[in-house]
């Protein structure tokens, strides 16, 4: 069998080792996060660079997106309510262009977000797409962890149900944006830092 | 025969932004012989150009899929997608099916069963377009348990057509992966008239969907180059999904495969 496939795929490509294997978290998680400054439903103009010093998490969110309201029937402002209290800035993301589903104007980000019990620090209207393309989000709701150095901690899904529809299934789920916090505080190795973002495309 | 205007959960959705779709649900036989199994059709037919999701979607969406409700000791069989195609944005690319979509599954009735039994099936399905809009469909039919098979004539140009797009087997086709530093190559041979390939990896994490799969000629066939995904915890043993070729006149046929992939020794 070997012999086979030696002949057939030619012996050029069997030179490259899988090298590239071991050397993969560490690229992952000494990341920089990339500057951005834009503007927010409170009406001032957010940057990364005003949280330096403090975990900041990202949430990608397209109201009308089922995975979101899936999120949101709970989990979402959960998760949000204890990062606050633990002093981590949440800066929920609308990358939905004009238009397009879940895009928001400033005062339907607000009462949206109130309506759902939410608590970002603030809603980032990237309508433009810029943020949510430097940060390569694709679906909503995917999420990003930022350490206070700037780092990028944690880009990827949610949680690892991407089909769960009840909230039992939501319950049994590993939640990595949670995961890579709590170990980024014990100084531990993020074990997830990268994980296949899950749910709506993004309607940049 | 169970057919249903499927339940748009449009909670928050105007009705002018989710689309027409309508699924049923059809056996191929009236009536059908204890132990034996016999294959019934999901037809889901959505207004274009929305797509709903193959089992592995891709970049974004969630895989179509039907809760069973079946008499005890009846079993289902796994669920048969045809050949997929991509729906690519910005976000992403994503895998599904558009226009008239049907799966198939078998179903085996208990070795007693007797009587008539009714077959249950809950279709629950994203669409999606620029809007995603989530669906379910619960659907049921009835068939009879008889010493002989008795096939429904009417339902034959339906289970012909589903037979049709669903993927083949790989006979005839000379086949093999390897894994290369970022990527794999796949090597296919057996197939003239080529024009496009494209691989669907059943799984997810395995290939990186929105990259490109760039074909090389070689000498009695091609060689396909899968980028492995960014989200790939180690490197695959195997690859499992569908090749989908296109040949020069714009038909395409797809081939299920499942390669053992050859490392550096």
């Amino acid at each position: 069998m070997k012999k086979t496939l030696l002949s057939m795929l030619g012996l050029a490509t069997l030179g490259i080792a899988l090298s590239a294997w071991a050397t993969q978290d560490d690229t992952a998680t000494s990341k920089m996060a990339p500057e951005f400054s834009v503007a927010s439903s409170s009406g001032k103009d957010i940057s990364l660079g005003q949280f330096k010093g403090k975990y900041v998490v990202l949430e990608w969110w397209n109201h009308q997106c089922p995975f979101v309201v899936r999120h949101y029937g709970g989990n979402m402002q959960a998760l949000q309510k204890q990062m606050k209290d633990d002093g981590v800035v949440w800066l929920t993301v609308c990358s939905s262009a004009p238009g397009k589903q879940g895009h928001v104007s400033v005062e339907q980000a607000n009462e949206i977000m109130k309506e759902n019990g939410g608590s970002p620090a603030f809603i980032l209207l990237d309508a433009d797409g810029k943020v949510g393309k430097l940060f390569g989000a694709k679906t909503t709701p995917q999420m990003v962890l930022i350490s206070p150095k700037g780092e990028v901690l944690y880009n990827g899904g949610i949680d690892n149900a991407p089909n769960a529809r009840t909230k039992e299934d939501m319950a049994q789920a590993e939640n990595f944006v949670l995961k890579a916090y709590k170990q980024a505080k014990a100084g531990q190795p993020i074990t997830n830092p990268a994980e296949r973002p899950y749910g709506c495309g993004v309607k940049y | 025969m169970g057919v249903l205007e499927a339940a748009i959960l449009a909670t928050v959705l105007s009705a002018s932004q989710a689309p027409k779709v309508s699924v049923s649900l059809t056996p191929e036989a009236r009536s059908v012989v204890p132990g034996q199994p016999f294959t019934v059709a999901i037809r889901i037919d959505l207004e274009r150009p929305w797509h709903v999701y193959w089992r592995n979607p891709g970049d974004s969406g969630v895989p179509t899929i039907v809760e069973w409700r079946l008499p005890k000791g009846w079993k289902a069989g796994p669920l048969q997608f045809p050949v997929p195609k991509r729906f690519g944005s910005e976000g992403g690319t994503a895998y599904g099916h558009d226009g008239e979509i049907v799966l198939l599954a078998q179903i085996t009735p208990d070795a007693k069963a007797t009587g008539t039994a009714k077959v249950g099936a809950n279709v629950l399905f994203l669409a999606c377009l620029e809007a995603c809009v989530p669906g379910e469909a619960p659907l049921e039919a009835s068939v009879r348990l008889g010493p002989s098979p008795l096939v429904d004539q009417t339902a034959k140009p339906l289970f012909d057509r589903a037979r049709k797009a669903l993927p083949s087997t790989a006979r005839g086709l000379s086949t093999a992966a390897l894994a290369e530093s970022d990527a794999y190559a796949m090597r296919v041979g057996g197939l003239s008239d080529m024009k496009e390939a494209y691989f669907y990896s059943d799984e997810p994490n395995v290939i990186s969907n929105a990259a490109s799969q760039p074909l090389e000629a070689i000498d009695g066939g091609f060689t396909l180059r899968l980028a492995r995904s960014e989200y790939a915890k180690k490197p695959a043993a195997r690859l499992t999904g569908v090749l989908a070729v296109t040949d020069a006149a714009g038909k395409t046929r797809g081939y299920q495969l499942d390669l053992a992939i050859a490392r550096r020794p």
